[in-house]
């Protein structure tokens, strides 16, 4: 309690000091990206639900192909934690469960396992406030292992029971954000690698390919900054697939969507998390990939 | 799904040892149902069970070896 209260007359200091910044330390936390921590906690734990209902998909044109036959949903289960190791940098892990319903025609599948992880650890380059021309930066380092079970691995009649890529990725990027008063804009810009595989089937190496997850996030807050709003907009970039080195024609993927994110403030450890988001599904904005709607709820708890 | 295979002078191959997957190449993987083969005779193999676990572009793609000779083929789908 008395770190908290350190905290927050930090925090007030500050907003004293800098005018035109009002709260950026602590309104976006949990809006965006990985996330981060409040300047006066130590680790944060979260666990969310989601639920996504398949609408369809890109096809290699760029043609969007609602589904007709076939449904798909996907209920996931994440558990998360930030630990602060340093002032300006957090470690972070990612523990989805992932639960899949597939029916087509007379055949329905259900599965379920442990989805991909992913860890990673985020910098914070420059703080908010800290030079006056410049937005907050932070680096971000990551790293989704195959903890998953990949589709080759699949034993249900749809495949349900994939839950993973069967890829280690590596990824790394940058957010930047721009706060003033209880508004916030951040640019989520992440670049994934990922590393080559041999594929259970066939024993090819594949490999997929390099990709972009970007995403734009604004919002503000209300209540005295208890409740926090944000809409975002995202696109995620995968060039070609590659087999024995030798890219695949038409294999790029390219997925474009908005998304409205809220969180309240339940408690002084408590927030409430939601959020709600779609693919956006018109031809060219997406290819070879699934497009989704879906929503999610989660509680968060930060130790300090 | 039953496929005639022949050799280049369209001479029916008995007695091939024939193996068949499908897959969605575009997404790096395959269906999650192995495919049998039974050789019915007169140069054919029925495939069985072949099953498309989601809608998009797919491939069976066979792959024959017999005495000598080595060949296959690829028949592309797409699921709607």
């Amino acid at each position: 309690m008395k770190r908290f209260a350190v905290a927050v007359a930090c925090c007030f200091a500050f907003l004293l000091a800098r005018e035109t910044v009002a709260s950026p330390c602590c309104v976006s936390a949990t809006h965006g990206g990985v996330g981060r921590l409040a300047p006066w906690e130590d680790a944060a734990v979260s666990l969310s639900q989601s639920v996504a209902e398949g609408l369809g998909r890109w096809d290699t044109d760029g043609d969007f192909q609602p589904y007709t036959d076939f449904s798909e949903r996907e209920w996931r289960t994440s558990a998360a934690a930030l630990v602060g190791f340093h002032r300006r940098a957090l470690a972070y892990a990612i523990v989805p469960w992932l639960v899949t319903e597939r029916s087509s025609g007379d055949l329905a599948d259900t599965g379920a396992g442990l989805a991909d992880v992913e860890l990673g650890v985020r910098y914070q380059w420059l703080d908010f406030g800290e030079t006056p021309s410049f937005p907050a930066l932070a680096l971000v380092l990551g790293l989704t292992a195959p903890t998953g079970r990949d589709p080759s691995a699949a034993r249900g009649t749809l495949a349900s029971d994939a839950t993973g890529r069967g890829a280690w990725v590596p990824e790394g990027g940058i957010q930047l954000e721009l706060a003033r008063r209880s508004w916030f804009v951040r640019l989520n810009a992440m670049g994934t690698v990922p590393l080559p595989m041999t594929r259970g089937d066939t024993g090819e190496a594949q490999r997929f390919g390099p990709g972009v997850a970007s995403s734009v996030v604004g919002g503000s807050g209300f209540l005295r900054d208890r409740l926090v709003l944000s809409a975002s907009t995202r696109l995620r970039i995968e060039s070609s697939l590659h087999v024995e080195g030798r890219p695949l024609p038409g294999s790029s993927q390219r997925r474009l969507g908005v998304g409205v994110q809220g969180s309240l403030a339940l408690a002084e450890h408590w927030t409430l998390l939601a959020n709600g988001e779609t693919d956006l599904v018109a031809d060219g904005l997406g290819r070879n990939a699934p497009a989704q709607l879906g929503v999610g709820l989660g509680v968060r708890y930060g130790f300090f | 799904m039953t496929v005639l295979v022949e050799d280049e002078s369209g001479v029916p191959l008995e007695r091939a040892n024939v193996t068949a997957r499908a897959e969605m190449p575009l997404h790096g993987h395959a269906s999650s149902e192995a495919i049998s083969v039974t050789d019915v005779g007169a140069g054919e193999y029925e495939l069985y069970p072949i099953t498309f676990t989601m809608p998009g572009h797919w491939q069976v793609v066979v792959e024959v070896a017999a005495r000598d000779l080595a060949g296959g083929g690829t028949f592309e789908y797409e699921v709607e």
